[in-house]
């Protein structure tokens, strides 16, 4: 993502180009997956 | 003899590293070549997409570093669970991957019964494209800055409305944390598709609309809609005017959407 072109693409969709490897990107995944369970538990959503 | 991973095909793409290179990193413990067939990459979701944008993208740059064939497949419903579901049931020969993006960690809290493990069956690879969520309005709207708009729905709360391609979806749950992060309740309206929540964004008919930013790109540099704000923790450089959602006075909501490729257990 840091070659130019793959640069261009990610601006052209309005992203940023970046990295995570697996053992960030499972931390983050963790943590996402806890922060829309607190989300989930505020809003009258009730799962399928 | 290097062992090849995906992961560091993936980091080594971040450089753009010459096929050459690629080739000769290429080889696993055993000496087969990697990848030495054709790889398979799922996107859950419908062509067009943020994710299947991002994906076919990057399946072409792999392609181009390894020289073998990465082609992509839509398999979409159940809010991407087929499409994982799929993935989950391929064999674990790192041949079959599977693209996502924040929309997976929602699937635990919106159905009661998922049809594959989600803790246990598919790891992830590496992330690669990052895209900020934002708050977009039409372009006259009254609101002018994401202050204008909170102040309005602390004044009202739940009348300033939102729309989504339905409940449970990924715009639907930010939204709500929006409202968790600013102390305000906003009323939600739940359409039939993004497309038509877009649509009544564009006509005024709901207050506002959030989306990433590549899905709301083409709106608002056509003129037709404006972002008040986007998430992370610096302005985008293809939208250098739209401050933060901290620049514009809300410190603690920042989340970011990726995409990214998860696989099979338990190749490396």
């Amino acid at each position: 993502m840091r070659s130019a072109d793959m640069k261009a693409f990610s601006e052209s969709i309005a992203s940023e180009p970046g990295y995570w490897d697996a053992a960030t990107f499972a931390k983050d995944l963790a943590e996402r997956t806890a922060y829309w369970g607190k989300v989930a538990a505020n809003t009258a959503f009730e799962r399928q | 003899m290097k062992t090849m991973t995906l992961r560091r095909l993936l980091a080594s793409s971040m450089v753009a590293l010459s096929g050459a290179a690629i080739a000769q990193a290429a080889s696993t413990s055993s000496g087969q070549a990697w990848p030495s067939k054709p790889v398979k990459i799922i996107v859950p979701y419908a062509p067009g997409g943020a994710v299947d944008v991002v994906t076919r993208k990057m399946a072409a740059k792999l392609q181009e570093q390894t020289g073998q064939t990465f082609f992509v497949e839509n398999r979409a419903g159940a809010t991407g669970t087929i499409g994982v579901s799929q993935a989950a049931q391929s064999a674990p020969d790192g041949y079959t991957l599977v693209a996502n993006d924040t929309t997976y960690a929602l699937l635990p809290h919106i159905f009661k019964k998922l049809p594959f493990d989600y803790a246990r069956d598919l790891v992830p690879v590496s992330a690669f494209v990052f895209a900020p969520m934002g708050v977009v309005v039409k372009a006259d709207s009254r609101f002018k800055t994401l202050g204008e708009l909170l102040a309005a729905a602390k004044k009202e709360p739940n009348h300033i409305t939102y729309g989504t391609g339905g409940a449970g979806t990924t715009p639907h749950f930010v939204s709500e944390a929006l409202g968790i992060a600013a102390g305000v309740n906003f009323l939600h309206v739940p359409y039939k598709g993004a497309g038509e929540a877009t649509m009544a964004m564009l006509s005024g008919t709901i207050d506002y609309q959030v989306a990433s930013t590549p899905g709301v790109m083409g709106n608002v540099k056509g003129g037709k809609a404006r972002l008040l704000a986007v998430s992370g923790s610096r302005r985008l450089t293809a939208l250098p005017d739209v401050p933060t959602f901290s620049e514009a006075g809300l410190d603690n909501f920042g989340l970011i959407n990726f995409t990214g490729f998860r696989r099979r257990l338990p190749w490396q």
